[in-house]
């Protein structure tokens, strides 16, 4: 499996789409900043700045999950693990690989864990630029509360592999970029939180209980949720939902693969 | 016998259809055995099952007698080229290479230059292999199947749409891995007449079911081969052939057929050229095989 990984590494550095989209990353991480900083400095009056400053200084924790929650990192993303995962199938380089193991899925779950060091790569280049343009630009800048800063930050990056958990798997079953990038643009831009309004209204019809939420158990619904405001428990769904969304987008990844034959 | 690769009544069904309809083969070591058979016959279908990337739906196959499709240690020993080279096309020849051998643990570059030089790819430097011809693609292709050192090589239509050059170094690639690296070659085509110049052994498969397998001798035992021969001046040269002791012979549509001692087509060519006759063709023909073909596969009109 070491090899598999070592592998994908190997073809992630040669590929010109992942220092596009690291370059593309980096772009957004200043563009953001670059919205904050009118946020912060105002320049129009329009009061801008309370929304993420706090007393004594810009409060640092805030500002970067806040930077990490967005869905702008996420389409870039999104692009990255299909376009990566895909790849080996498009050119039909698999057969090279497939042929000679007997566990297809071991193959698959590399891919995967691969496509996992990329988008920690990229979000950690991202993160770094907007954190770097933060320290140096911004004037009273505080580190918040480290303790529940670095707690969401796991929160989020979970959340991220399971986003990506399920990218790879509308690719694997799509067998394309297209069929993939679909969905999974439609998952991050936030157009298929429409659905899971609709199915909260139409759960509280059909149960006359206000509380039971599916969009709660929808990806981009629990993401949404992640913030240090959050409580326990609300915290503990959310982790236990991404965890569920790894484990079964990925699970059936692998099985898919193990059981399929090679175009 | 010793057989590298055996199958037993491999099966793969789509639906209803079945692609490979127990299909049974014997390759024996050191064989470059062709699978004759016309698009769709069932080639691919029975390779990919040999090669892993397709799981049959009844029947099994063996490799060095051992279960191939379980066996991941048996299956190391194939290397397969199935359909087009899988590769990366914004990489070079070396890297689309190391990729494949990095997934092995083959940290060996010098292995690696090795099989460009084999399959005639060492001058390519950064050139990516989307800028490749077909040729040097197919030759790549290869190259990549050579890299878990194979003792059985699967190669699926490696001459499609190559041009007459691209074909003869093909030709002279696949007789080198097969004599001097000692790897059993399993090559398809449809193309009898450049199949029978390299292969030792052949399986004649059709609508899925494997029609005939034969050695070479026993498949041209059938068939009559001939030289055919076309020179500047017919008569001077049917004097000559009689003189030579040639007797099997037919003049026909300005060339002449020759039936006997068919490895004599160098005696030919200097006897004429003594005499002042240009030899402006000698080919090896075996249409006959074709004829062969059609005949078991039920009629040209299947072809």
């Amino acid at each position: 499996m070491r090899n598999l990984i070592k592998m994908n590494l190997f073809r992630m550095r040669k590929a010109v789409s992942t220092w596009v989209l690291a370059i593309v990353a980096v772009a957004i991480a200043i563009l953001d900043f670059g919205i904050m900083k009118i946020y912060v400095d105002d320049p129009f009056n329009w009061g801008l700045g309370e929304i993420i400053q706090m007393e004594g200084g810009m409060d640092m924790m805030k500002t970067i999950t806040g930077f990490l929650r967005g869905t702008d990192l996420l389409i870039i993303l999104a692009i990255f693990v299909v376009i990566f995962t895909n790849a080996e199938q498009k050119c039909g380089f698999d057969k090279n690989i497939i042929g000679i193991t007997k566990n297809k899925w071991k193959q698959t779950l590399c891919r995967w864990l691969s496509a996992m060091i990329g988008v920690t790569a990229i979000m950690a280049v991202s993160y770094g630029t907007f954190t770097l343009l933060s320290v140096v630009f911004m004037n009273s800048f505080v580190l918040g509360d480290m303790l529940a800063y670095g707690k969401i930050m796991l929160i989020v990056y979970l959340f991220y592999a399971a986003f990506s958990a399920v990218f790879f798997f509308f690719t694997t079953v799509f067998r394309s970029s297209a069929g993939g990038l679909v969905p999974s643009l439609l998952i991050t831009t936030g157009v298929l939180s429409l659905i899971s309004k609709l199915l909260d209204l139409g759960a509280n019809k059909l149960f006359n209980n206000p509380k039971l939420l599916p969009s709660d158990f929808f990806l981009e619904g629990a993401f949404s949720a992640v913030s240090n405001e959050a409580s326990n428990g609300t915290l503990i769904r959310v982790v236990v939902t991404a965890a569920v969304y790894i484990v079964v987008a990925l699970g059936l990844s692998m099985f898919i693969q193990q059981k399929r034959d090679v175009r | 016998m010793d057989y590298i690769l055996t199958t037993n009544a491999l099966t793969k069904k789509y639906g209803h259809y079945k692609a490979s309809n127990e299909v049974t083969i014997h390759v024996q070591r050191g064989d470059i055995y062709g699978l004759i058979g016309r698009n769709g016959a069932g080639k691919t279908t029975l390779m990919k099952m040999i090669g892993g990337l397709s799981r049959p739906t009844s029947g099994s196959f063996e490799i060095r007698g051992k279960n191939g499709e379980n066996t991941e240690k048996m299956k190391a020993k194939v290397g397969i080229l199935i359909e087009n080279p899988g590769l990366y096309p914004n990489m070079t020849a070396i890297d689309n290479l190391k990729t494949k051998a990095i997934a092995l643990g083959i940290k060996d570059d010098k292995y690696l230059q090795g099989l460009l030089e084999e399959v005639g790819l060492t001058n390519t430097g950064k050139k990516k292999a989307k800028q490749f011809s077909l040729g040097m693609k197919q030759r790549l292709g290869i190259a990549m199947a050579l890299v878990n050192k194979p003792e059985l090589l699967i190669l699926d239509e490696p001459i499609n749409g190559l041009d007459p050059q691209g074909i003869a170094e093909m030709r002279v690639i696949l007789t080198h891995l097969c004599h001097d690296r000692n790897i059993t070659i399993l090559i398809s085509s449809h193309i009898l007449d450049e199949l029978s110049k390299v292969a030792t052994r052949y399986g004649i498969i059709h609508e899925g079911k494997l029609l005939e397998e034969a050695s070479k001798e026993e498949l041209f035992s059938r068939c009559t081969e001939r030289l055919e021969l076309k020179t500047n001046d017919i008569e001077k040269t049917m004097n000559i052939l009689n003189g030579m002791g040639f007797s099997k012979l037919e003049v026909k549509d300005g060339t002449i057929n020759i039936y006997e001692r068919l490895n004599e087509g160098g005696a030919i060519t200097i006897a004429l050229a003594k005499e002042n006759i240009q030899t402006n063709e000698i080919a090896l023909k075996s249409e006959a095989l074709e004829d062969y073909y059609f005949q078991l596969t039920g009629g040209k009109e299947n072809a």
